[in-house]
């Protein structure tokens, strides 16, 4: 009973081992059937569709194409203009300037003003036995 | 853009405006003129009599109004026969501006005044005007001299 099941099982495989190789080759050779259905769906795009590559709008000459000191002034006046008033650098010096004058007007201005009202009463004489009357400090 | 050109020229009539309002403020303007007033006596008042004076005053009045007392330790009571010099400050530039002074012997009180006297200057644009006035007369009934003794 052995020998004969060992028989089998070794015709079996070598007839597997054969089955296999067969659809080895097959499969690798370049012009089976196998091949030709994978070249098949292969995309086309080995083939250069002009059409889609080639814009014909678009200008030979290249100057045209880089960005002029026109085009950059203008990207940066959109983009200043997009800052809020406190945000730009005018509105602090033109602020600054004012604070300065106006506290140089209030300074001045008392100034001034004390000037045209007489100014510092002149001082007191030692000698004399006191000083009065307006601006002096005795009542 | 146009709302930081508005910021701008709202800042600007803000200072324009400020500026305005103090000139506005500073309108006028004052000079100071001096008086010197030199107080003394002669005779026949003598510094026996003044002394008993413990209270003095110098009005001021016409262009100008003021009082100035002259208390202890303030040419009151006098220790000589100068009493001293007072200056006095103001802005008055016109008229007349009379000075008088009133020796009491304990307040102001009529029948306490020992002496008086004036002078009356015209206020003008002279910066300091000096005068003296002088005491050429005394109450001794109003006010008795405290020492029998003494110099004219």
């Amino acid at each position: 009973m052995l020998p004969p099941r060992k028989r089998t099982r070794g015709s079996q495989a070598t007839a597997l081992a054969l089955f296999l190789a067969a659809l080895t080759v097959v499969v690798s050779t370049p012009w089976s059937s196998a091949c030709a259905a994978e070249d098949e769906e292969t995309p086309k795009a080995s083939a250069p569709d002009t059409n889609q590559v080639e814009d014909s709008d678009k200008p030979k000459d290249k100057s045209l194409l880089s960005r002029q000191p026109a085009d950059a002034a203008v990207a940066q006046q959109n983009q200043a203009n997009d800052e809020a008033f406190y945000q730009k650098w005018q509105f602090w010096a033109i602020t600054g300037a004012v604070v300065v004058g106006v506290v140089g007007i209030i300074y001045g201005g008392s100034k001034l003003y004390h000037s045209l009202n007489g100014g510092d009463v002149r001082p007191c004489n030692p000698s004399f036995i006191g000083c009065y009357g307006q601006g002096e400090p005795n009542p | 853009m146009k709302r930081f050109g508005r910021f701008s020229r709202g800042l600007s009539l803000a200072a324009v405006l400020l500026s305005t309002l103090g000139a506005a403020l500073a309108g006028g303007c004052d000079t100071y003129h001096y008086y010197d007033i030199t107080i003394n006596s002669m005779s026949p008042v003598t510094v026996t009599e003044t002394s008993s004076m413990n209270f003095c005053q110098v009005l001021v009045s016409g262009a100008a109004s003021d009082n100035i007392p002259l208390t202890m330790n303030v040419g009151c009571p006098p220790v000589g026969s100068g009493i001293g010099t007072i200056e006095y400050a103001t802005f008055a530039d016109s008229g007349n501006i009379t000075f008088t002074f009133n020796g009491y012997s304990q307040q102001v009180d009529p029948a306490m005044l020992c002496t008086t006297a004036s002078k009356t200057l015209q206020a003008s644009d002279t910066i300091t005007q000096m005068a003296t006035i002088t005491l050429t007369s005394f109450n001794d009934t109003n006010c008795p001299p405290h020492v029998t003794t003494g110099t004219p």
